[in-house]
Protein backbone atom coordinates (compact mmCIF):
# COMPACT_ATOMS: atom_id res chain seq x y z
CA UNK A 1 0.00 0.00 0.00
CA UNK A 2 1.79 3.35 -1.23
CA UNK A 3 -0.62 5.85 -0.53
CA UNK A 4 -3.97 6.92 1.12
CA UNK A 5 -6.03 6.37 -2.40
CA UNK A 6 -5.38 2.56 -2.18
CA UNK A 7 -7.54 1.98 0.54
CA UNK A 8 -11.01 1.42 -0.17
CA UNK A 9 -11.74 0.26 3.67
CA UNK A 10 -15.47 2.61 3.53
CA UNK A 11 -17.23 1.77 0.56
CA UNK A 12 -19.00 5.41 -0.59
CA UNK A 13 -17.49 8.19 2.16
CA UNK A 14 -15.27 7.40 4.69
CA UNK A 15 -14.77 10.66 5.91
CA UNK A 16 -17.32 13.06 7.94
CA UNK A 17 -18.01 16.41 7.66
CA UNK A 18 -19.28 18.94 11.00
CA UNK A 19 -22.99 19.27 10.30
CA UNK A 20 -23.14 22.69 8.19
CA UNK A 21 -25.18 25.11 9.93
CA UNK A 22 -27.25 25.62 6.94
CA UNK A 23 -28.33 23.27 4.03
CA UNK A 24 -26.92 23.51 0.40
CA UNK A 25 -30.35 25.17 -0.79
CA UNK A 26 -29.50 27.88 1.07
CA UNK A 27 -26.14 29.32 0.16
CA UNK A 28 -25.92 31.53 -2.42
CA UNK A 29 -22.97 29.78 -4.50
CA UNK A 30 -22.26 30.49 -7.83
CA UNK A 31 -23.28 27.92 -10.38
CA UNK A 32 -20.20 28.02 -12.22
CA UNK A 33 -18.04 27.28 -8.51
CA UNK A 34 -20.72 23.86 -7.84
CA UNK A 35 -18.78 20.95 -8.27
CA UNK A 36 -20.17 18.49 -11.30
CA UNK A 37 -18.62 15.23 -9.23
CA UNK A 38 -17.70 14.77 -5.55
CA UNK A 39 -14.07 15.23 -4.56
CA UNK A 40 -11.51 12.25 -4.81
CA UNK A 41 -11.05 12.26 -1.31
CA UNK A 42 -9.41 8.69 0.13
CA UNK A 43 -11.69 6.12 1.51
CA UNK A 44 -10.07 5.72 4.69
CA UNK A 45 -12.32 4.42 8.17
CA UNK A 46 -10.47 6.11 11.16
CA UNK A 47 -7.93 2.67 12.10
CA UNK A 48 -6.80 3.09 8.24
CA UNK A 49 -5.66 6.65 8.22
CA UNK A 50 -4.19 5.90 11.66
CA UNK A 51 -2.33 3.00 10.28
CA UNK A 52 -1.30 4.73 7.06
CA UNK A 53 0.31 7.39 8.78
CA UNK A 54 2.10 5.69 11.30
CA UNK A 55 2.93 3.31 8.69
CA UNK A 56 4.26 6.75 6.47
CA UNK A 57 5.84 8.22 9.96
CA UNK A 58 8.13 4.46 10.03
CA UNK A 59 9.57 5.18 6.12
CA UNK A 60 11.36 8.44 8.01
CA UNK A 61 14.38 8.74 9.85
CA UNK A 62 14.50 11.10 12.38
CA UNK A 63 16.23 12.45 15.36
CA UNK A 64 13.33 10.59 17.06
CA UNK A 65 14.46 7.09 15.79
CA UNK A 66 18.14 7.49 15.61
CA UNK A 67 21.56 9.17 16.08
CA UNK A 68 21.98 11.93 13.51
CA UNK A 69 25.02 13.26 12.93
CA UNK A 70 24.46 15.43 9.98
CA UNK A 71 27.04 18.09 10.40
CA UNK A 72 26.65 22.02 10.18
CA UNK A 73 22.83 21.18 10.88
CA UNK A 74 22.85 20.62 14.65
CA UNK A 75 20.59 18.19 14.75
CA UNK A 76 19.82 17.59 18.89
CA UNK A 77 17.13 16.68 20.84
CA UNK A 78 13.93 18.64 20.66
CA UNK A 79 12.39 18.69 24.50
CA UNK A 80 9.45 18.34 24.48
CA UNK A 81 7.95 21.14 27.15
CA UNK A 82 9.10 22.98 24.14
CA UNK A 83 5.82 21.93 22.07
CA UNK A 84 3.93 22.29 25.10
CA UNK A 85 4.15 25.43 25.52
CA UNK A 86 4.25 26.91 22.10
CA UNK A 87 0.74 25.11 22.21
CA UNK A 88 -0.67 27.01 25.34
CA UNK A 89 -4.14 28.57 23.58
CA UNK A 90 -2.58 32.46 24.58
CA UNK A 91 0.25 31.88 22.15
CA UNK A 92 -1.02 29.34 19.42
CA UNK A 93 -4.45 30.92 19.14
CA UNK A 94 -3.62 34.43 18.38
CA UNK A 95 -3.59 36.28 15.38
CA UNK A 96 -0.75 38.39 14.10
CA UNK A 97 -3.05 41.15 13.38
CA UNK A 98 -5.14 41.22 17.00
CA UNK A 99 -3.59 45.00 18.58
CA UNK A 100 -0.61 45.01 20.66
CA UNK A 101 -3.06 45.36 24.21
CA UNK A 102 -4.25 41.81 23.20
CA UNK A 103 -0.41 40.35 22.84
CA UNK A 104 1.64 42.06 25.66
CA UNK A 105 2.58 38.15 26.07
CA UNK A 106 3.88 37.69 22.93
CA UNK A 107 5.52 40.67 22.71
CA UNK A 108 6.91 40.24 25.89
CA UNK A 109 8.71 36.88 24.65
CA UNK A 110 9.92 38.55 21.26
CA UNK A 111 11.79 41.19 23.24
CA UNK A 112 13.34 39.15 25.52
CA UNK A 113 14.23 36.46 22.44
CA UNK A 114 15.76 39.99 20.94
CA UNK A 115 17.40 41.51 24.42
CA UNK A 116 18.78 37.43 25.17
CA UNK A 117 20.37 37.26 21.23
CA UNK A 118 21.89 40.65 21.04
CA UNK A 119 23.82 39.58 24.81
CA UNK A 120 24.85 36.11 23.44
CA UNK A 121 26.24 37.71 20.28
CA UNK A 122 27.39 41.50 21.62
CA UNK A 123 25.42 43.40 19.17
CA UNK A 124 23.00 45.97 19.93
CA UNK A 125 19.54 45.29 18.12
CA UNK A 126 18.15 42.19 16.76
CA UNK A 127 15.15 41.36 14.48
CA UNK A 128 13.23 38.45 15.00
CA UNK A 129 12.19 38.38 11.24
CA UNK A 130 14.32 35.95 8.80
CA UNK A 131 12.84 32.81 8.61
CA UNK A 132 16.14 30.85 7.81
CA UNK A 133 19.68 31.20 8.52
CA UNK A 134 20.26 32.30 4.37
CA UNK A 135 17.15 34.46 4.69
CA UNK A 136 19.35 36.39 7.72
CA UNK A 137 22.48 36.65 5.81
CA UNK A 138 20.16 38.42 3.00
CA UNK A 139 18.83 40.72 5.51
CA UNK A 140 21.79 41.28 6.87
CA UNK A 141 23.88 42.38 3.71
CA UNK A 142 20.84 44.31 2.39
CA UNK A 143 21.42 46.30 5.65
CA UNK A 144 24.97 46.84 5.24
CA UNK A 145 23.69 47.85 1.09
CA UNK A 146 21.65 50.76 2.55
CA UNK A 147 24.35 51.99 5.29
CA UNK A 148 26.69 52.14 2.42
CA UNK A 149 23.93 54.34 0.69
CA UNK A 150 23.15 56.34 3.11
CA UNK A 151 27.05 57.25 3.50
CA UNK A 152 27.40 57.78 0.32
CA UNK A 153 29.69 55.02 -0.61
CA UNK A 154 28.45 53.62 -3.75
CA UNK A 155 31.37 52.10 -4.99
CA UNK A 156 31.22 48.97 -1.89
CA UNK A 157 30.19 46.51 -4.41
CA UNK A 158 32.22 43.80 -3.07
CA UNK A 159 31.79 40.92 -0.55
CA UNK A 160 34.62 38.83 0.11
CA UNK A 161 34.09 34.94 1.23
CA UNK A 162 36.77 32.51 2.21
CA UNK A 163 36.44 29.62 0.54
CA UNK A 164 35.32 27.29 3.40
CA UNK A 165 31.92 29.31 3.98
CA UNK A 166 28.55 28.66 3.86
CA UNK A 167 27.67 28.23 0.35
CA UNK A 168 24.78 30.41 1.35
CA UNK A 169 27.30 33.35 2.03
CA UNK A 170 28.14 34.25 -1.36
CA UNK A 171 24.55 33.19 -2.75
CA UNK A 172 23.17 36.18 -0.50
CA UNK A 173 25.58 38.62 -1.63
CA UNK A 174 24.96 38.39 -4.58
CA UNK A 175 21.43 37.82 -4.59
CA UNK A 176 21.84 41.47 -3.25
CA UNK A 177 23.68 42.91 -6.30
CA UNK A 178 27.00 42.51 -4.47
CA UNK A 179 30.06 40.89 -6.40
CA UNK A 180 31.83 38.21 -4.76
CA UNK A 181 35.32 37.72 -4.23
CA UNK A 182 36.59 34.11 -3.06
CA UNK A 183 39.48 33.57 -1.32
CA UNK A 184 41.44 30.62 -0.60
CA UNK A 185 41.97 29.07 2.82
CA UNK A 186 45.41 28.39 4.70
CA UNK A 187 46.55 24.70 4.48
CA UNK A 188 44.69 23.92 7.60
CA UNK A 189 41.84 25.24 6.31
CA UNK A 190 41.67 28.38 8.57
CA UNK A 191 41.55 32.45 6.79
CA UNK A 192 44.49 33.28 4.53
CA UNK A 193 45.14 36.90 6.27
CA UNK A 194 47.87 37.35 3.31
CA UNK A 195 45.01 36.32 0.53
CA UNK A 196 42.56 38.89 2.45
CA UNK A 197 44.92 41.77 2.65
CA UNK A 198 45.71 41.55 -1.00
CA UNK A 199 41.53 42.26 -1.91
CA UNK A 200 40.13 44.69 0.37
CA UNK A 201 39.79 48.11 -0.75
CA UNK A 202 37.52 50.87 -1.09
CA UNK A 203 35.38 48.61 -2.90
CA UNK A 204 35.19 46.46 -0.24
CA UNK A 205 31.57 45.94 1.27
CA UNK A 206 31.97 42.84 3.45
CA UNK A 207 33.27 40.13 4.16
CA UNK A 208 31.32 37.26 5.83
CA UNK A 209 32.94 34.41 7.65
CA UNK A 210 31.65 31.41 9.24
CA UNK A 211 32.91 30.56 12.67
CA UNK A 212 33.58 28.00 13.84
CA UNK A 213 34.12 27.28 9.77
CA UNK A 214 33.00 24.28 8.13
CA UNK A 215 35.60 22.38 9.25
CA UNK A 216 35.06 22.46 12.85
CA UNK A 217 37.86 25.41 13.31
CA UNK A 218 37.35 27.88 15.46
CA UNK A 219 39.34 30.92 13.63
CA UNK A 220 42.53 31.76 15.23
CA UNK A 221 42.95 35.15 13.34
CA UNK A 222 39.15 36.70 13.25
CA UNK A 223 40.00 39.81 15.23
CA UNK A 224 42.84 40.43 12.64
CA UNK A 225 40.56 39.73 10.18
CA UNK A 226 37.88 42.18 11.67
CA UNK A 227 40.38 45.04 11.55
CA UNK A 228 41.72 44.68 8.04
CA UNK A 229 38.05 44.98 6.42
CA UNK A 230 37.19 47.66 9.53
CA UNK A 231 40.55 49.27 8.20
CA UNK A 232 39.28 50.19 4.46
CA UNK A 233 36.05 50.83 5.72
CA UNK A 234 34.10 47.46 5.33
CA UNK A 235 31.76 45.15 7.55
CA UNK A 236 32.08 41.95 9.30
CA UNK A 237 29.64 39.20 9.04
CA UNK A 238 29.23 36.33 10.52
CA UNK A 239 27.59 33.69 10.11
CA UNK A 240 26.29 31.94 13.08
CA UNK A 241 24.73 29.09 12.04
CA UNK A 242 27.72 26.73 14.04
CA UNK A 243 26.83 29.22 17.13
CA UNK A 244 26.47 25.83 19.24
CA UNK A 245 30.26 26.25 19.52
CA UNK A 246 30.22 29.23 20.98
CA UNK A 247 27.54 30.51 22.59
CA UNK A 248 28.49 31.69 26.21
CA UNK A 249 32.14 31.44 25.69
CA UNK A 250 32.75 34.11 23.30
CA UNK A 251 31.28 36.33 20.97
CA UNK A 252 30.86 37.89 17.58
CA UNK A 253 30.74 41.36 19.20
CA UNK A 254 34.21 40.65 21.05
CA UNK A 255 35.29 39.45 17.59
CA UNK A 256 34.72 42.87 16.01
CA UNK A 257 32.04 41.97 13.85
CA UNK A 258 28.82 44.06 12.39
CA UNK A 259 26.61 41.83 12.01
CA UNK A 260 25.08 38.26 12.99
CA UNK A 261 23.35 35.80 12.45
CA UNK A 262 21.10 32.77 14.25
CA UNK A 263 19.73 29.78 13.38
CA UNK A 264 17.52 29.07 16.13
CA UNK A 265 16.23 26.14 14.59
CA UNK A 266 19.46 24.76 15.08
CA UNK A 267 21.36 26.42 18.49
CA UNK A 268 18.60 26.81 20.51
CA UNK A 269 15.89 23.38 19.53
CA UNK A 270 13.45 23.56 16.96
CA UNK A 271 12.50 20.12 14.56
CA UNK A 272 14.18 21.29 11.30
CA UNK A 273 14.74 19.42 8.16
CA UNK A 274 14.10 19.08 4.32
CA UNK A 275 13.89 23.00 4.30
CA UNK A 276 12.11 23.94 7.39
CA UNK A 277 10.63 25.08 9.44
CA UNK A 278 13.29 27.29 10.78
CA UNK A 279 14.27 31.05 12.40
CA UNK A 280 17.18 32.74 11.51
CA UNK A 281 17.14 35.82 13.56
CA UNK A 282 20.20 38.31 12.94
CA UNK A 283 21.71 40.99 15.05
CA UNK A 284 23.27 44.08 14.31
CA UNK A 285 25.52 46.49 15.57
CA UNK A 286 24.02 50.12 16.81
CA UNK A 287 24.83 51.99 13.64
CA UNK A 288 23.16 49.31 11.56
CA UNK A 289 20.39 49.07 13.73
CA UNK A 290 17.99 51.86 12.40
CA UNK A 291 18.02 49.76 8.90
CA UNK A 292 16.19 46.45 10.39
CA UNK A 293 13.53 45.40 8.82
CA UNK A 294 10.21 46.39 10.49
CA UNK A 295 8.82 45.65 12.86
CA UNK A 296 10.86 45.00 15.86
CA UNK A 297 9.14 44.78 19.64
CA UNK A 298 10.18 47.98 22.13
CA UNK A 299 9.96 48.25 25.66
CA UNK A 300 8.71 51.31 28.02
CA UNK A 301 7.30 51.33 31.60
CA UNK A 302 3.47 50.46 31.37
CA UNK A 303 1.45 53.85 32.69
CA UNK A 304 -1.48 52.82 34.85
CA UNK A 305 -4.66 52.09 32.11
CA UNK A 306 -2.16 49.61 30.89
CA UNK A 307 -1.40 47.31 34.29
CA UNK A 308 -4.28 45.05 33.79
CA UNK A 309 -2.48 43.54 30.38
CA UNK A 310 1.00 44.79 31.16
CA UNK A 311 4.06 42.50 31.43
CA UNK A 312 5.93 43.12 34.62
CA UNK A 313 4.92 46.47 34.90
CA UNK A 314 6.33 47.18 30.79
CA UNK A 315 4.37 47.66 27.78
CA UNK A 316 5.89 46.22 25.14
CA UNK A 317 4.91 48.09 21.24
CA UNK A 318 5.96 47.00 17.83
CA UNK A 319 8.41 49.58 16.21
CA UNK A 320 9.72 49.98 13.08
CA UNK A 321 13.46 51.29 12.57
CA UNK A 322 14.18 54.78 11.34
CA UNK A 323 15.89 53.93 7.95
CA UNK A 324 14.10 49.90 7.97
CA UNK A 325 15.15 48.03 4.38
CA UNK A 326 10.98 47.39 4.92
CA UNK A 327 9.22 43.60 5.48
CA UNK A 328 11.64 40.35 4.14
CA UNK A 329 8.60 38.27 5.72
CA UNK A 330 5.07 38.08 6.10
CA UNK A 331 4.27 39.06 10.04
CA UNK A 332 6.35 38.88 12.55
CA UNK A 333 8.42 35.86 11.52
CA UNK A 334 8.09 31.99 12.36
CA UNK A 335 6.51 32.83 15.32
CA UNK A 336 6.26 28.98 16.35
CA UNK A 337 9.87 28.53 16.09
CA UNK A 338 10.89 31.78 17.67
CA UNK A 339 8.62 30.58 20.59
CA UNK A 340 9.85 26.55 21.25
CA UNK A 341 13.35 28.30 21.14
CA UNK A 342 12.55 30.80 23.89
CA UNK A 343 11.12 27.72 26.03
CA UNK A 344 14.60 26.58 25.15
CA UNK A 345 16.43 29.40 26.61
CA UNK A 346 14.55 29.67 29.42
CA UNK A 347 14.94 26.24 30.71
CA UNK A 348 18.11 26.20 30.74
CA UNK A 349 19.66 29.89 31.17
CA UNK A 350 23.03 30.13 31.88
CA UNK A 351 23.83 27.06 31.46
CA UNK A 352 23.84 27.37 27.67
CA UNK A 353 27.64 27.57 28.14
CA UNK A 354 27.86 24.85 29.80
CA UNK A 355 25.47 23.04 26.72
CA UNK A 356 28.07 24.26 24.44
CA UNK A 357 30.92 23.03 26.22
CA UNK A 358 29.43 19.33 26.01
CA UNK A 359 28.46 19.83 22.57
CA UNK A 360 32.34 20.23 21.27
CA UNK A 361 33.46 17.71 23.85
CA UNK A 362 31.14 15.50 22.21
CA UNK A 363 32.47 16.11 18.88
CA UNK A 364 36.05 15.75 20.05
CA UNK A 365 35.41 12.50 22.05
CA UNK A 366 33.95 10.64 18.85
CA UNK A 367 36.57 11.93 16.59
CA UNK A 368 39.16 10.21 18.98
CA UNK A 369 36.59 7.20 19.73
CA UNK A 370 36.74 6.93 15.42
CA UNK A 371 40.36 7.08 15.56
CA UNK A 372 40.41 4.34 18.27
CA UNK A 373 38.12 1.95 16.59
CA UNK A 374 39.26 1.91 13.48
CA UNK A 375 42.87 1.18 14.44
CA UNK A 376 41.60 -1.50 16.76
CA UNK A 377 39.91 -3.12 13.34
CA UNK A 378 42.47 -2.50 11.09
CA UNK A 379 40.79 0.23 8.82
CA UNK A 380 42.76 3.52 10.16
CA UNK A 381 44.41 3.83 6.78
CA UNK A 382 41.06 4.47 4.90
CA UNK A 383 40.53 8.00 6.49
CA UNK A 384 42.65 10.86 7.49
CA UNK A 385 41.60 14.14 9.26
CA UNK A 386 39.86 16.63 6.90
CA UNK A 387 41.96 19.64 9.12
CA UNK A 388 44.93 18.82 11.38
CA UNK A 389 43.83 20.28 14.63
CA UNK A 390 44.44 19.37 17.70
CA UNK A 391 41.05 20.38 19.33
CA UNK A 392 37.80 20.83 17.09
CA UNK A 393 34.66 22.76 17.80
CA UNK A 394 30.98 21.42 17.47
CA UNK A 395 32.09 19.35 14.33
CA UNK A 396 34.78 17.78 12.61
CA UNK A 397 35.97 16.48 9.55
CA UNK A 398 37.23 13.11 7.77
CA UNK A 399 38.56 12.47 4.48
CA UNK A 400 37.55 9.33 3.23
CA UNK A 401 40.00 10.22 0.26
CA UNK A 402 42.56 7.06 1.07
CA UNK A 403 39.64 4.37 0.93
CA UNK A 404 38.70 5.62 -2.25
CA UNK A 405 42.25 5.58 -4.02
CA UNK A 406 42.93 1.74 -2.48
CA UNK A 407 39.57 0.13 -2.60
CA UNK A 408 37.12 2.65 -4.61
CA UNK A 409 34.90 3.71 -1.53
CA UNK A 410 34.10 7.03 -1.20
CA UNK A 411 32.60 9.17 1.04
CA UNK A 412 29.48 8.60 -0.45
CA UNK A 413 29.62 4.42 -0.11
CA UNK A 414 30.80 4.58 3.59
CA UNK A 415 27.62 7.37 4.04
CA UNK A 416 25.23 4.77 2.61
CA UNK A 417 26.72 1.73 4.50
CA UNK A 418 25.86 3.79 7.64
CA UNK A 419 22.27 3.84 6.72
CA UNK A 420 21.92 0.21 6.71
CA UNK A 421 23.59 0.48 10.37
CA UNK A 422 20.61 2.42 11.38
CA UNK A 423 21.96 6.08 11.27
CA UNK A 424 21.20 8.97 10.07
CA UNK A 425 24.81 9.88 6.98
CA UNK A 426 27.03 12.33 8.01
CA UNK A 427 27.32 15.36 5.47
CA UNK A 428 29.52 14.60 2.43
CA UNK A 429 31.17 16.39 0.56
CA UNK A 430 31.09 19.40 2.01
CA UNK A 431 33.08 21.82 2.74
CA UNK A 432 34.57 20.98 -0.64
CA UNK A 433 38.29 22.00 0.37
CA UNK A 434 38.04 18.31 1.88
CA UNK A 435 38.76 15.48 -0.89
CA UNK A 436 35.98 12.73 -0.20
CA UNK A 437 35.06 14.53 3.10
CA UNK A 438 32.46 13.36 5.79
CA UNK A 439 31.34 15.87 8.42
CA UNK A 440 30.15 15.00 11.50
CA UNK A 441 28.14 17.28 14.35
CA UNK A 442 27.10 14.70 16.98
CA UNK A 443 25.63 17.47 19.14
CA UNK A 444 25.93 17.79 23.31
CA UNK A 445 22.59 15.95 23.71
CA UNK A 446 24.11 12.10 22.57
CA UNK A 447 24.85 10.28 25.35
CA UNK A 448 29.18 8.14 25.44
CA UNK A 449 26.99 4.64 24.63
CA UNK A 450 25.65 6.35 21.43
CA UNK A 451 28.97 8.18 20.83
CA UNK A 452 31.12 4.74 21.45
CA UNK A 453 28.58 2.47 19.08
CA UNK A 454 28.53 4.87 16.46
CA UNK A 455 32.41 4.80 16.35
CA UNK A 456 32.76 0.91 16.18
CA UNK A 457 29.83 0.80 13.56
CA UNK A 458 31.69 3.75 11.38
CA UNK A 459 35.32 0.96 11.92
CA UNK A 460 32.30 -1.67 10.98
CA UNK A 461 31.31 -0.57 8.12
CA UNK A 462 34.71 0.00 6.61
CA UNK A 463 35.68 -3.26 6.86
CA UNK A 464 32.73 -4.28 4.67
CA UNK A 465 34.02 -4.89 0.23
CA UNK A 466 33.94 -2.10 -2.06
CA UNK A 467 31.17 -4.33 -4.25
CA UNK A 468 28.75 -4.46 -1.22
CA UNK A 469 28.99 -0.27 -0.47
CA UNK A 470 28.36 0.61 -3.66
CA UNK A 471 25.35 -1.34 -3.42
CA UNK A 472 24.35 0.09 0.07
CA UNK A 473 21.86 0.81 1.56
CA UNK A 474 19.70 -2.09 1.13
CA UNK A 475 17.72 -2.29 4.65
CA UNK A 476 16.26 1.25 4.01
CA UNK A 477 12.45 2.14 2.95
CA UNK A 478 14.33 3.62 -0.38
CA UNK A 479 17.64 2.37 -1.53
CA UNK A 480 20.45 4.01 -3.51
CA UNK A 481 18.71 6.52 -5.77
CA UNK A 482 19.71 8.27 -8.86
CA UNK A 483 20.08 11.89 -7.11
CA UNK A 484 20.46 14.16 -9.96
CA UNK A 485 18.00 12.76 -11.79
CA UNK A 486 15.50 12.80 -9.24
CA UNK A 487 16.40 16.46 -8.91
CA UNK A 488 15.81 17.37 -12.43
CA UNK A 489 12.87 15.03 -13.45
CA UNK A 490 10.34 15.42 -9.80
CA UNK A 491 7.23 14.00 -10.36
CA UNK A 492 4.46 14.99 -7.74
CA UNK A 493 1.82 13.67 -9.77
CA UNK A 494 -0.67 10.68 -8.75
CA UNK A 495 -2.01 8.93 -11.69
CA UNK A 496 -5.52 8.43 -10.85
CA UNK A 497 -7.69 5.99 -12.60
CA UNK A 498 -9.63 8.39 -14.70
CA UNK B 1 -19.17 29.06 3.90
CA UNK B 2 -21.88 27.80 5.77
CA UNK B 3 -21.05 29.40 9.09
CA UNK B 4 -20.39 32.60 6.71
CA UNK B 5 -23.84 32.69 4.97
CA UNK B 6 -25.63 31.95 8.69
CA UNK B 7 -23.30 34.66 9.96
CA UNK B 8 -24.52 37.24 7.11
CA UNK B 9 -28.18 36.25 7.61
CA UNK B 10 -27.93 37.08 11.29
CA UNK B 11 -25.70 39.97 11.36
CA UNK B 12 -28.10 41.35 7.98
CA UNK B 13 -30.79 40.95 9.98
CA UNK B 14 -29.78 43.97 12.35
CA UNK B 15 -31.13 47.38 11.88
CA UNK B 16 -28.37 50.08 11.57
CA UNK B 17 -25.65 47.36 10.66
CA UNK B 18 -25.45 46.65 6.99
CA UNK B 19 -23.56 44.05 5.02
CA UNK B 20 -20.81 45.44 2.65
CA UNK B 21 -21.62 44.03 -0.92
CA UNK B 22 -24.43 42.02 0.49
CA UNK B 23 -25.97 40.68 -2.59
CA UNK B 24 -22.20 39.07 -3.76
CA UNK B 25 -21.53 35.75 -2.71
CA UNK B 26 -18.84 35.08 0.09
CA UNK B 27 -16.97 32.20 1.23
CA UNK B 28 -15.42 32.74 4.38
CA UNK B 29 -15.48 36.27 5.16
CA UNK B 30 -17.28 39.65 4.57
CA UNK B 31 -17.03 43.35 5.76
CA UNK B 32 -19.86 45.07 7.96
CA UNK B 33 -20.25 48.76 8.33
CA UNK B 34 -21.39 50.14 11.55
CA UNK B 35 -23.18 53.08 13.03
CA UNK B 36 -19.67 54.26 14.89
CA UNK B 37 -15.97 53.66 14.37
CA UNK B 38 -15.15 50.64 14.16
CA UNK B 39 -12.42 50.64 16.64
CA UNK B 40 -15.48 51.70 19.36
CA UNK B 41 -17.38 48.96 17.69
CA UNK B 42 -14.33 46.33 18.44
CA UNK B 43 -14.04 47.90 22.01
CA UNK B 44 -17.45 47.15 23.36
CA UNK B 45 -17.02 43.27 22.09
CA UNK B 46 -13.56 42.84 23.73
CA UNK B 47 -15.39 44.10 26.91
CA UNK B 48 -18.02 41.02 26.38
CA UNK B 49 -15.24 38.49 25.74
CA UNK B 50 -15.27 38.64 21.82
CA UNK B 51 -12.36 39.50 19.34
CA UNK B 52 -14.81 40.80 17.20
CA UNK B 53 -13.05 40.73 13.53
CA UNK B 54 -10.48 43.20 11.76
CA UNK B 55 -10.50 47.22 11.99
CA UNK B 56 -10.14 48.14 8.40
CA UNK B 57 -9.48 51.39 9.22
CA UNK B 58 -5.47 50.01 9.54
CA UNK B 59 -5.36 49.63 5.96
CA UNK B 60 -8.20 51.80 4.42
CA UNK B 61 -8.22 55.31 6.96
CA UNK B 62 -10.86 56.28 4.94
CA UNK B 63 -13.44 53.32 6.15
CA UNK B 64 -13.46 53.72 10.02
CA UNK B 65 -16.52 52.47 10.31
CA UNK B 66 -16.06 48.86 8.33
CA UNK B 67 -14.80 45.47 10.17
CA UNK B 68 -13.59 42.52 8.06
CA UNK B 69 -14.96 38.99 9.79
CA UNK B 70 -14.16 35.71 8.86
CA UNK B 71 -15.84 32.20 9.85
CA UNK B 72 -14.62 28.91 9.63
CA UNK B 73 -15.28 25.28 9.94
CA UNK B 74 -14.62 25.99 14.03
CA UNK B 75 -16.89 28.42 14.21
CA UNK B 76 -19.92 27.99 15.96
CA UNK B 77 -23.92 28.41 15.38
CA UNK B 78 -23.72 29.48 19.40
CA UNK B 79 -21.03 31.49 18.48
CA UNK B 80 -22.56 33.64 15.86
CA UNK B 81 -25.50 34.14 17.79
CA UNK B 82 -23.42 35.51 20.29
CA UNK B 83 -21.91 37.90 18.27
CA UNK B 84 -25.56 39.20 16.75
CA UNK B 85 -26.34 39.58 20.01
CA UNK B 86 -24.05 41.63 21.54
CA UNK B 87 -23.33 43.63 18.10
CA UNK B 88 -27.64 44.07 18.68
CA UNK B 89 -26.61 45.61 22.33
CA UNK B 90 -23.86 47.98 20.79
CA UNK B 91 -26.20 49.24 17.74
CA UNK B 92 -29.04 49.81 20.03
CA UNK B 93 -26.76 51.94 22.54
CA UNK B 94 -24.73 54.01 19.75
CA UNK B 95 -28.00 54.48 17.66
CA UNK B 96 -29.98 55.72 20.79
Amino acid sequence: MSHLFDHHGAPGKGYAQPKPLLSRSELSLPENLVRKRLPRWPRLSEPEMVRHYTWLSKRNFGIDTGFYPLGSCTMKHNPRVNEVIAQLPGIADIHPHQPEHQIQGLLSIYYEMQEMLSICAGMDAVTLQPVAGAQGEFTAVRCFQEYFRSRGELQRTKVIVPDSAHGTNPASAAMAGFEIIEIPSKIDGRIDLEALRAVVGEDTAAMMITNPNTLGLFEHDIAEASELVHGVGGLMYYDGANFNAILGRTSPGLMGFDAVHYNLHKTFSQPHGGGGPGSGPIGVKQHLAPFLPTPIVSRRDAIESEMEQAVDEFWYTWHEPEHTIGKVQQWHGNAGAIIRCWAYYRRYGKELRTMSEHAVLNANYLRHAIHREAKAAGVDHMFVDGADTVVAKHEFTLSLGPAKEAFGISAMDVAKGLLDMGYMAPTVYFPLVVPECMMIEPTETESKDTLDTFAEDFAKVLQVDAETLHNAPITTPVRRVDEVYAARNLCLHHPFDE
Amino acid sequence: MSACTFAKQKLGSIEGLSIVHHTQSHFNEFAIEVPNTGKDCLTYLESKGIIGGFDLSWWYPEQPNRLLLTFTDQTSGDDIERLATELQSWVSEVVA
